[in-house]
């Protein structure tokens, strides 16, 4: 146990900013469009591995961190039009799907990458000391960036035609589609955009991990609790969502273990899912 | 002119609510359509923009056989629909609603001269559109409906749970309207007062079945003649 | 699908019943463990196509079976006797104890089923396969190995079920006796109240119906099938461990019920030995390939046969029984 009460908090603070990165794409699918997508892990997971790649390809991290979200939003794309689109109307058959899908996934990163597990190296390796203790210069990077992310997205919904008319179709699809906007479309965006999120913090924070096939299933829970738990909908609520479970979780972990932190936060799942379940899923349409 | 033939329509395959409905919307003008409720008047207009099922029968906009084209098509083809209930965003501010009725539209009706036909939409601009009064939010889905230049206005029973004033109100903007700008306007009304403030012509529908066509004037001037088909 | 024909059902076990005449041991020796994912395949066909709840975790009671046989087989039960019967015996009873508790936790009427509770058996189902790792009562991530194999009574003795032929035979026997079972449980009054929760639960209970006590009743029921799975799977297998319990397993179980229907056990469990023989003669050429194939059977199956490949047939038939 960490002697210094500030750098169990900003540990904390770490911990919720990075899960908020997760957490942001699934925000926009699940929060936006309805959708409860079970290969968002995977998503990640991608962004991740395509870091790796590009990476061991020698073109160095940057480029992995630029190439990830354009990679796994066309994926999402793809994913939106072949599968989500025609389950629509069919939410459980969608989980199915999308649960095929992360297999599909997954297998695939196994095929190319081995099942081992990999490291990758931060780009700004070291440490920068704050408040007397040292602490990993990628870490600040991650919690730069997701505050970042969550200025971008509200910048884009609320300031941009595009947000509004994203907006617009959350609120009321059918009142959309009379006010003329191209809601299937919209939507198709939307669940890209997300992915694409997903393959940033994937990249983002594959250095602060090891990085291995079965990591998805890892980012998907917290993932799905930090949405869930978020008070309003969107990506406002997902911020105070990551807030209360990354933090949680890392400030249960630091004071008595990882495993016991992890059992916590789904058992924590488990409960909160039953209060909150009726609010948001199966949205009328 | 909208033109619709032989319209079939129902929200189950092979279970119809509507039958063989023949209208036309010319613009200028107003046609109301009435009947009891169940009748399948929201069908109807439902069925014109694609949110119901479409069993049979053609639907032409100028000429243009339409029966295909997806909702937002035909919006943004100039069918405007202010539907029964809400028909606003929520979460969405009284402007942001405005706006977004005439995104994507190729003539839009910026926020300012909407707010000239509806004052009261004004004072209200920056709040919530789900806070506002029934009165304005009926206003505020007219208002949305007319962001996008339409030139076929359809509504579902906008006199629906607004005091007697305010539809009196509603009355004179939409008579206004036709007026001014030529609209073409499908009426849905289960009250007489709206309708017969407004209709040039009157569509009776029952059990999905158009039963009697009247001259719009008939329902100010003899409305016993249409009361017994809303069972009054 | 509410009366499932009895003549497919018959002739299927018949011929399953003839096959010894013709199949080597080895493989009667492999269809009698795939016959355990049968039974698995059909508690979950009857918990999501009867019940409407579509579990990403029913091999967590397959597994709790398998363990519980482990355990009494093996002697690690404190005040019980080191019995396989008993064994057995727990394999049915313990995972429907846990249903029940689980149950209360998730069947209770403030959550929704639907989506939420598919998540929430996921959740489960990560959290069971941690919890086996983490025992070491369990063995840890490397499970128990030396279990005793079934024993049956006879005249002459109790005999060991160890060889394939016997083996093959008690199970057909299990299966067929389970799959019937349900399909008169299916066919009943009870069934019909299930089907009713599922369509509209709000409308069942304004009929008077507790949707509550209704799933709860199904999922108990599907955790003891899919319990006395992992019972009799432990039996010849003769060793647990976590990936027993795990998603892995719940994930294979969801693919042989989408492919061979939800609608109808039989079905399902036609599903599985279908999937599982297919595996057995490609598995081994695909290798690292075969989950990847899977994916994309579930895949292909939920978009374009929902019925599932011996469900539409089955309901073909039962059409044509019925004028």
């Amino acid at each position: 146990m960490p002697a210094d009460p500030t750098l169990l908090l900003l540990d904390a603070l770490a911990q919720a900013l990075g899960l908020f990165l997760v957490a942001a794409g699934l925000a926009v699918t699940f929060g936006l469009v309805g959708v409860i997508n079970l290969a968002h892990g995977e998503l990640l997971l991608v962004g991740a591995y395509t870091a790796l790649a590009v990476d061991r390809a020698g073109l160095g991290y940057w480029a992995g961190l630029a190439l990830a979200p354009l990679l796994v939003g066309l994926l999402g794309l793809l994913l939106d039009l072949l599968v989500i689109r025609r389950l629509r109307e069919r939410p459980l058959d969608t989980l199915l799907a999308t649960w095929a899908a992360a297999l599909v996934l997954r297998q695939t990163v196994v095929a190319l990458f081995g099942p081992a597990s990999h490291t990758i190296q931060p780009p700004i390796a070291g440490s920068v000391t704050l408040l007397g203790a040292p602490y990993p210069v990628h870490r600040l990077l991650v919690m730069v960036l997701a505050l970042l992310v969550a200025a971008f997205l509200g910048w884009l919904l609320f300031a941009t035609r595009l947000g509004l008319m994203i907006r617009g179709t959350v609120a009321d699809r059918t009142l959309a589609a009379v006010s003329g906007l191209a809601v299937a479309r919209l939507e198709a965006l939307a669940f890209a955009f997300g992915a694409g999120l997903a393959g940033l913090a994937g990249a983002a924070t594959a250095p602060l991990l090891s990085i291995d096939p079965q990591m998805g299933l890892g980012f998907l829970l917290p993932a799905f609790l930090a949405v869930l738990v978020a008070p309003a909908g969107g990506p406002a609520g997902t911020v105070l969502g990551a807030a209360l479970v990354g933090g949680g979780e890392s400030l249960v972990a630091a004071l008595a273990s990882p495993v016991l932190a992890q059992l916590v936060v789904l058992a924590g799942a488990v409960l909160l899912l039953r209060r909150v379940a009726g609010r948001r899923v199966g949205r009328e349409r | 002119m909208l033109e619709v033939r032989g319209l079939a329509a129902g929200y189950r395959p092979g279970a119809p609510v509507l039958r063989d409905v023949d209208l036309e919307l010319v613009p200028g003008r107003v046609l109301a359509v009435m009947g009891r409720n169940g009748a399948g008047k929201s069908t109807l207009l439902k069925a014109i923009l694609g949110l119901a099922r479409r069993e049979a029968g053609t639907i032409r906009l100028d000429g243009r056989a339409v029966e295909r084209r997806p909702t937002e098509w035909l919006a943004r083809a100039g069918i405007g629909f202010v539907p029964q209930g809400r028909g606003v965003f929520p979460g969405l501010t009284v402007e942001e609603n405005l706006r977004v009725g005439g995104l994507g539209h190729p003539r839009p009706v910026p926020p300012a001269a909407l707010y000239a036909r509806f004052p009261i939409l004004a004072e209200r601009r920056d709040l919530d559109a789900a806070s506002l009064s029934g009165g304005e939010q009926r206003q505020l889905a007219i208002a949305r409906a007319l962001a996008g230049s339409p030139r076929f206005l359809l509504l579902d029973e906008p006199s629906e749970g607004i005091q007697p004033a305010l539809v009196d109100e509603l009355g004179a903007t939409l008579a206004a309207l036709v007026a001014a700008d030529g609209l073409g306007v499908l009426l849905v009304e289960q009250s007489l007062d709206l309708a017969a403030r407004l209709a040039d012509d009157c569509l009776v529908l029952e059990d999905g079945r158009v039963v009697d066509r009247l001259p719009g004037p008939v329902l100010a001037d003899e409305p016993a003649r249409i009361e017994r088909y809303l069972g009054l | 699908m509410s009366r499932e024909p009895l003549l497919p059902a018959l002739l299927f076990w018949m011929a399953l019943a003839l096959l010894p005449l013709a199949a080597p041991s080895w493989l009667l020796g492999q269809l009698a463990q795939h016959l355990c994912y049968g039974l698995l395949a059909m508690s979950l066909a009857y918990l999501w196509g009867q019940g409407g709840l579509l579990s990403f975790c029913q091999a967590l009671f397959f597994g709790v079976g398998a363990y519980a046989y482990a355990l009494a087989g093996l002697g690690k039960l404190p005040l019980l006797p080191t019995s396989p019967t008993l064994g057995l015996l727990l394999a049915l009873l313990l995972p429907t104890v846990l249903a029940v508790g689980l149950g209360l936790l998730l069947v209770t009427a403030r959550v929704p089923t639907g989506p939420a509770w598919a998540v929430l058996t996921l959740v489960l189902g990560v959290i069971g396969e941690r919890l086996a790792v983490a025992s070491s009562y369990l063995g840890g991530s490397n499970g128990l190995a030396g279990l005793p194999p079934l024993t049956l009574p006879h005249p002459h003795g109790p005999v060991e079920l160890v060889d394939p032929l016997p083996t093959f035979l008690v199970l057909l026997v299990v299966a067929a006796v389970v799959q019937l079972g349900l399909a008169r449980k299916i066919a009943s009054a009870r069934g019909s109240l299930l089907r009713a929760v599922r369509e509209d639960a709000l409308r069942a209970a304004h009929l008077g119906i507790d949707p509550v006590a209704v799933r709860l009743r199904a999922f108990a029921l599907g955790a003891a099938v899919a319990g006395l799975g992992g019972g009799l799977f432990a039996a010849q297998f003769g060793f647990v461990a976590p990936p027993l319990l795990g998603l892995g397993l719940s994930t294979e179980t969801l693919v042989w019920v989408a492919v061979g229907g939800r609608g109808s056990p039989l079905a399902a469990l036609a599903g599985a030995l279908l999937v599982k023989t297919v595996e057995g003669l490609l598995g081994e050429w695909l290798g690292a390939g075969w989950p990847l194939a899977l994916g994309f059977l579930l895949l292909l199956v939920v978009l374009f046969f929902p019925q599932g490949v011996f469900g539409g047939l089955l309901a073909r038939l039962a059409r044509r029984e019925r004028p």
